[in-house]
């Protein structure tokens, strides 16, 4: 049986939506823009710009940190653990 | 990991948990929860090497993310009753489980402490305080998205959910 929300349920979810996305964009508004990285050296109080990323690196925006052939291969083993469960366990 | 939080492991799936307690619904809870940690750890891996949070924060990022888990898959059984709907259910149950997660975050912080920093706890409080506000502003998202998948697997895969199956 498929259980779809009621009406009732519907209004429930959008009110406790709107009440967290107002507390959210209050914290945003009293914090400021900011970077996420920067947003936590900020809560703290860290200094230094361990979280500035330089002009222009990565690749469309994203950037790896560390040895970019070691994320390749954590991701190839990754696949073929997934594709080897999946076969041996019939998911 | 969020599709994680509601599925059904127990039965068709290899046991992480050899029952041991008097209770099933203990062990089955148990090997759950293995299930939750291995997903948990793997993503968590995968995240290091793309540069978020770091190897060194998997320790924490795991303890923030099983209690995640265990809050949302709590909640979305028990408000059956309440709400019989999956995807407001999943919804809320999301919405609060990062809540919980955030305030574990906070939590980790201040009594373990982060080098180099240069304010009280009072501050710090507030400063994370103002940073899980902005964190459930996200989370929002995540919600709406939870439960649209959640609605999606019930429609094609009823029996992943232990609580919805027909």
């Amino acid at each position: 049986m498929i259980s779809i929300s009621t009406g009732k349920e519907w209004i429930i979810f959008a009110g406790i939506i709107a009440i967290v996305g107002i507390a959210a964009l209050a914290a945003f508004q009293i914090s400021g823009t900011m970077g996420i990285e920067e947003r936590f050296q900020n809560a703290l109080g860290i200094s230094g710009d361990g979280g500035k990323e330089p002009e222009g690196s990565g690749f469309l925006g994203f950037s790896i940190e560390g040895q970019p052939f070691l994320y390749a291969g954590i991701v190839c083993g990754l696949l073929i653990l997934c594709y080897g469960a999946y076969r041996h366990f019939r998911i | 990991m969020c599709c994680c939080r509601f599925c059904d492991f127990s039965g068709k799936y290899p046991p992480l948990w050899r029952g041991t307690s008097q209770s099933d619904t203990l062990d089955r809870y148990t090997s759950r929860t293995c299930y939750w940690f291995f997903v948990i750890l793997i993503i968590n891996i995968l995240s290091a090497a793309l540069g978020h949070g770091g190897w060194g924060l998997i320790g924490a990022n795991l303890l923030i993310n099983v209690i995640e888990v265990v809050v949302a898959y709590t909640l979305f059984r028990g408000l059956k009753k309440i709400f019989s709907g999956a995807f407001a259910r999943g919804g809320i149950a999301t919405l609060a489980s990062l809540f919980c997660g955030n305030l574990v975050m906070i939590a980790i912080i201040l009594v373990s402490g982060v080098q180099g920093v240069t304010q009280s706890t009072s501050q710090m409080l507030v400063g994370l305080s103002l940073l899980a506000g902005v964190n459930m502003g996200v989370a929002i998202i995540e919600a709406v998205i939870t439960g649209m998948i959640i609605t999606y697997i019930i429609r094609m895969r009823p029996d992943m959910l232990e609580s919805e199956r027909p």
